[in-house]
């Protein structure tokens, strides 16, 4: 079943580097061929971007949220729903796991959206251009404090996080590297903003304050000069350390799940060979994260990781939403709607910590397994969102349907999704219970219920919270 | 930036600022649309937000600069009669006392009298005739009719004050007396229907029977200047140089959400996606564009500052408040005639603005 | 498990209370001066002494106050408050003034009390989400989104088919040989929550009371509260939360239907645990992330620091404790009340003299504790 084994591995791309993709979507993919779909992704640019004045119309507090959710997390979501730059919104998700930056401190969505949108443009060009555009974000520097690293006064926030999260990685630098990377930043500010009372939210504007910076000589990472930030920069990006880290990122993101951050120096990478390859992508590319990316998906330690992923909460979310469909109008409800990555454990623009969010199987506890699973089955439940119908349709042609039959056709539909032995007698069990599936003869409703029933026993297996 | 704007023999003296973000009592939340009751004041229908807060019509005085008061507020969130989940247009009939207003939700128009005592309502979701699929801005015919812009379904529609359907025209499509997701009307002296036709980027006039008479304007977008302050992702952007820098030329609208007509026949357009008023005569030559010129806070707005020692604090450490004086997102206008008010829904500075239309204005010397 | 064990209720007010509306200072003159707009006049103010009264919308509290069982914590906060609801709401959550804090002090108190996670339901919280105070690395949590009878994997599938779908259900969850690891703790997790679930259902089924809650959130939270402690299933620790006390805009009426809410609720869950003699071992405090600005804004009142908070039980010691800081204008910070009581005080002397832990690991540091427990 070569056609079918297509259509897995499309399932696969589509599930990493965007959301997910309903079964029309994959056969036009499949039709375009694996490296066309890749190619395609890479270059968003390509695609119509999400109609902002259609969120706007209806949504209008998503513009300038302020501080409290959900209306923030409304204005994301309907971009992740909705866009048809799937990887684009990956990658903003992506550097938002890297750079994590938090509501609740920053306390104002307006100015997190606007880091993301950051991301969205410039997620996928040169990552030494972004680090820099990083470094003058207000959002970032008022996070990591950098608006009190004062030429007279150091705070090494901002100094520390850069090199031990956002560029190397811990063990890869001295604290004299830490305080001289700290110095090189100190005036890199933002400009007072118009506050908020009385008619809403103003941005901040990123400022350069000479009469505050150290000007003086510094020793970073064995570089001596009168460095300023951008210098910082361009010397880390050249270390070795900072590809490793980078690409362990990615890998972990878009490959398969790694240890946590904090284990990295301890705990080799899972795949040395695959590693080796992206960190070379990087160096040779001169750090574009879109030619990483080009040989990361056409890798085949990439095309052989399916399902060595657990599903974080803005996929299971934003991939539920997206395979069900309904969701291009705003409607009332999109804020509840927005907050349910948070209960699954990803409160997305208010990660835990500037460590973002732990991955891979630390994902799931009891409260937040619970969460996941009833949220899809909830959806994949309502057999009159067009994505269920859309599968609905396609089993209907196939006549009436022998229990065996309806868990291959559900199992398929959905993903095609991977179950073990056990979780297959259960489901087949399940359907046999109803003995044939038909829509002849007055039975379309059964019919359909148990498609839905069946499509939320599979949402609640073990194998398909992975992705 | 100019308080007076002159162009063309016509004079905008820019007069006072209303309202500040309140969720509920004094001030707005998003006021989608705006109309003006026979005494020179206005109703708003303001949006709230996810929380379920701030959804309402209210009724706010206009007057002079620190005259602004709350009359009366109603239609909040909530389900059944007087309640609303999504309010949007809302008009007044004079000879009825009463006002008309939209639910896109509910897909609904209920009926009130101006205090905000619920009457009844009428509407409900389809595309059949008398049916309404997110129906949007209001407006009263001279004869007591209502016209709605039925936006989901690209057409008006027209009732009797009973509500009940009287007639309808347009389709989804480009082409003149065609509609792209209408948002506000209005209604001149002569009868004639003014709409804005929101995704088509454009102002359609049309005679009483719904044949189209004029398209005014067509898509352009404001730009981002090199090196300017972005109030918002989308604009409007100060550059701290030349005031209008980014902003395209008048006839250019990106999508225009309202539209108003003076005692002169000037036309008002609401240029919502483009952070400004654009101006026009009677036959859509355009005259000037107006951007914002909030210089003084509101009452209400002052007393938020006053009571906030911290952001009187901040307020003085800004380099300039020039980004607070601009448009932002204006999603309505109106011209009331007998004060010469020309009063502009702020949408997303959750306040009005305020000009005058000054009439005999005598210039001053230019070597003073 | 005794079931004379200590247990902690929790109520958040969430949005930031107004200090001054709910704890009047009547004799002050400056109260008058500085709410012009929204001050509680005369005739709608309960006295509880010659200093302090309640508002009328709060009455079901001055019932506890009268049975000395309702402590006043005035004046708490922390320095520097950032009058953001978030960070401030962090900060009450993982007591971290300085940092992002990512343990909650009740997550680390579920941690003290069962370090091998025996107990799923330990700690039972009322809402779909997780509040940061109850985050801990380890430790379960029973998030409740609705009723206590709705807990559990597939809520929408009920009737005769739910046995049989959750027997499927923890079938396809058990351990399968060289599943791997991730597998195996996916099995795990599963079938610790399936147990969660099988124990805290039994509560309303167990449940009977003549206490009519009245119809609000806050009151159903608190009935489910109410009814898992009275089936003794083992939790310790109670949270649920009522908002949102955000009042910028038309503080009256707002304030006193957010009031009216959570006073009627607490009357009818302390009531609800009298009828059948539980009472004694729960207190309960009721906190907000600040204060707001003394001085109203026209409407309503703007973000502040300094607030109030009560603790309110059977063996609570009732009375004022600390003082309301000064509404003078020169002892004003940016306009706000300021803090003279740590929040971490009120902490400490819960766990200290209720939990009987040592309070310091678990709220970063030693605080004066109130007495208003013995």
């Amino acid at each position: 079943m070569a056609y079918q084994e297509d259509i897995a591995l499309m399932a696969h791309l589509m599930r990493r580097a965007g959301f997910g993709a309903t079964r029309d979507e994959l056969e036009a993919r499949v039709a375009k061929g694996y490296e066309a779909t890749v190619e395609e992704l890479l270059h968003p640019e390509a695609q119509p971007a999400v109609d902002a004045y259609t969120l706007l119309r209806y949504q209008p507090a998503s513009l300038l949220p302020g501080g409290q959710p959900p209306m923030g997390n409304v204005h994301w979501l309907y971009y992740l729903v909705n866009t048809q730059r799937p990887l684009q919104e990956k990658m903003a998700l992506f550097w938002h796991h890297v750079f994590a930056t938090g509501n609740s401190k920053v306390d104002n969505y307006d100015q997190l959206l606007e880091q993301i949108e950051l991301f969205r443009e410039k997620g996928l060009d040169n990552y030494r251009d972004l680090l820099l555009d990083v470094a003058k974000n207000p959002t970032m520097l008022f996070w990591l404090d950098n608006n009190q690293n004062h030429g007279t006064a150091v705070n090494e926030n901002w100094g520390r996080e850069l090199l031990e999260l956002f560029s190397l990685g811990a063990g890869n630098y001295t604290e004299v590297d830490v305080r001289e990377a700290s110095r090189a930043f100190t005036g890199w500010t933002f400009e007072t903003k118009i506050p908020r009372l009385p008619y809403g939210r103003f941005p901040w504007k990123f400022q350069y304050r000479p009469e505050d910076h150290d000007d003086t000589e510094k020793t970073f990472l064995g570089h001596r000069g009168r460095f300023n930030g951008e210098d910082i920069i361009d010397i880390i990006v050249q270390q070795p350390a900072c590809g490793k880290f980078i690409c362990r990122h990615l890998y972990n993101f878009f490959v398969a799940d790694e240890p946590q951050v904090p284990a990295w120096p301890i705990e080799p990478p899972r795949d040395q060979k695959a590693m080796d390859m992206l960190v070379g992508a990087f160096r040779d590319s001169k750090f574009d994260m879109r030619s990483v990316l080009r040989v990361l998906f056409n890798s085949d330690a990439f095309k052989e990781a399916r399902f060595k992923h657990v599903k974080s909460p803005a996929e299971v979310v934003v991939g539920t939403l997206r395979f069900v469909g309904g969701y291009e109008i705003p409607k009332p409800g999109y804020g509840e709607l927005s907050m349910n990555t948070a209960y699954m454990g990803q409160d997305l623009l208010n990660p835990p910590s500037v460590e973002g969010w732990h991955t891979g199987k630390e994902w799931i506890n009891s409260g937040s397994l619970m969460a996941r699973i009833n949220f899809m089955a909830e959806k994949v439940g309502n057999t009159s969102s067009p994505g269920v119908r859309g599968i609905i349709n396609r089993l209907k042609t196939r006549g009436a349907l022998n229990p065996e039959q309806l868990v291959d056709g559900c199992l398929d539909l959905l993903g095609p999704v991977e179950v073990g032995n056990e979780t297959k007698q259960q489901l087949l069990s399940q359907a046999n219970e109803w003995g044939q599936t038909s829509w002849d003869n007055g039975n379309a409703q059964v019919a359909d219920q148990h498609v839905g029933q069946m499509l939320q026993l599979i949402v609640a297996t073990r194998e398909y919270q992975f992705a | 930036m100019p308080l007076t704007t002159v162009a063309r023999g016509r004079v905008y003296d820019w007069s006072h600022a209303i309202g500040r973000g309140a969720a509920t009592g004094t001030g707005f939340n998003y006021p989608q649309t705006m109309c003006l009751d026979k005494n020179g004041n206005v109703y708003t229908a303001n949006r709230g937000n996810e929380n379920n807060f701030g959804m309402r019509v209210n009724h706010v005085k206009v007057g002079g600069p620190g005259e602004e008061e709350l009359l009366a507020e109603f239609f909040q969130y909530g389900e059944g009669d007087g309640k609303s989940i999504w309010p949007f247009g809302v008009a007044v009939c004079a000879q009825r006392d009463r006002v008309y207003c939209s639910d896109e939700w509910n897909n609904t128009i209920s009926v009130f009298d101006t205090s905000g005592k619920f009457i009844f309502k009428f509407g409900s979701t389809g595309s059949g005739d008398g049916e309404l699929q997110r129906p949007a801005g209001l407006a009263v015919e001279s004869n007591g009719n209502l016209i709605v812009a039925d936006s989901g379904n690209n057409r008006l529609q027209v009732f009797s004050p009973e509500g009940k359907f009287l007639g309808k025209c347009g389709h989804a499509g480009k082409g003149p007396g065609e509609f792209n997701q209408p948002w506000g009307i209005t209604v001149d002296k002569d009868g004639h229907i003014f709409v804005a036709d929101w995704k088509n980027h454009r102002i359609q006039k049309l005679s009483a029977d719904g044949k189209c008479l004029m398209c005014l304007g067509s898509y352009g977008a404001i730009q981002e200047p090199e090196g300017a302050y972005g109030v918002t992702t989308f604009g409007p952007f100060v550059t701290g140089e030349s005031e209008k820098a980014g902003y395209p030329p008048t006839d250019r609208f990106n999508h225009p959400t309202d539209v108003a007509v003076d005692s002169d026949g000037d036309i008002y357009v609401c240029d919502w996606g483009n952070h400004r008023i654009c101006i026009f005569d009677s036959e859509g030559g355009p005259i000037t564009t107006l951007i914002g010129d909030a210089h003084a806070l509101s009452r209400w707005g002052q007393q938020s500052v006053d009571a906030n020692p911290d952001m009187m604090k901040a307020r003085r450490r800004v380099k300039s408040l020039e980004p607070q004086w601009r448009f932002c997102f204006p999603t309505a206008v109106d011209f009331d005639p007998q004060s010469d008010n020309l009063i502009v829904a702020d949408s997303q500075r959750n306040r009005l603005q305020v000009y005058k239309k000054v009439r005999n204005y005598t210039d001053f010397q230019a070597n003073l | 498990m005794a079931n004379q064990d200590p247990c902690v209720v929790v109520l958040q007010l969430t949005g930031g209370n107004d200090y001054l509306n709910s704890m009047i200072p009547y004799n002050n003159p400056l109260y008058r001066d500085n709410r012009p707009a929204v001050g509680i006049s005369d005739n709608n103010i309960i006295h509880l002494d010659a200093n302090y009264g309640i508002p009328d919308y709060m009455a079901p509290m001055k019932k506890f106050w009268d049975e000395n069982k309702l402590a006043v914590l005035h004046g708490v906060g922390f320095k520097d408050s950032p009058r953001s609801h978030f960070r401030a709401m962090d900060i009450w959550h993982t007591c971290e003034p300085e940092k992002v804090g990512t343990e909650g002090w009740l997550g680390r108190v579920a941690r003290e009390f069962d370090p091998h996670k025996q107990n799923v339901v330990q700690i039972v919280s009322m809402g779909p989400s997780l509040p940061r105070a109850l985050v801990c690395p380890g430790v379960p949590v029973a998030c409740v989104a609705g009723d206590l009878e709705r807990y559990g994997f597939l809520p929408t599938v009920q009737g005769n088919e739910r046995i049989q779908v959750l027997d499927r259900f923890a079938k396809m969850y058990s351990p399968a040989i060289g599943a791997g690891p991730v597998m195996d703790y996916l099995s795990e997790t599963a079938i610790d929550s399936l147990k969660g679930e099988d124990i805290i259902k039994v509560a309303p089924q167990k449940y009977s009371s003549t206490v009519k809650y009245p119809s609000t959130p806050i009151a159903r939270k608190l009935k489910g509260i109410a009814q898992a402690h009275i089936a003794e299933i083992g939790s310790r620790i109670f949270y649920c939360d009522h908002s949102t006390f955000d009042t910028h805009a038309g503080q009256n009426p707002a304030h006193g239907n957010l009031w009216s809410a959570v006073s009627q609720g607490v009357e009818a869950f302390f009531a609800d645990l009298r009828e059948h003699n539980k009472s004694d071992n729960v207190i309960m405090l009721l906190f907000s992330e600040f204060g707001r600005r003394v001085h109203d804004n026209g409407s309503g009142t703007d973000h502040g620091a300094g607030g109030v908070a009560f603790v309110l039980g059977e063996k609570v010691k009732g009375g004022h404790y600390g003082e309301m800081p000064s509404l003078r204008p020169e002892h004003l910070v940016q306009g706000d009340l300021n803090p003279n009581m740590d929040f971490r005080s009120v902490y400490s002397t819960i766990l200290d003299k209720w939990l009987h832990l040592n309070p310091a690991p678990i709220v970063n540091g030693t605080f004066e504790q109130p007495a208003f427990l013995n």
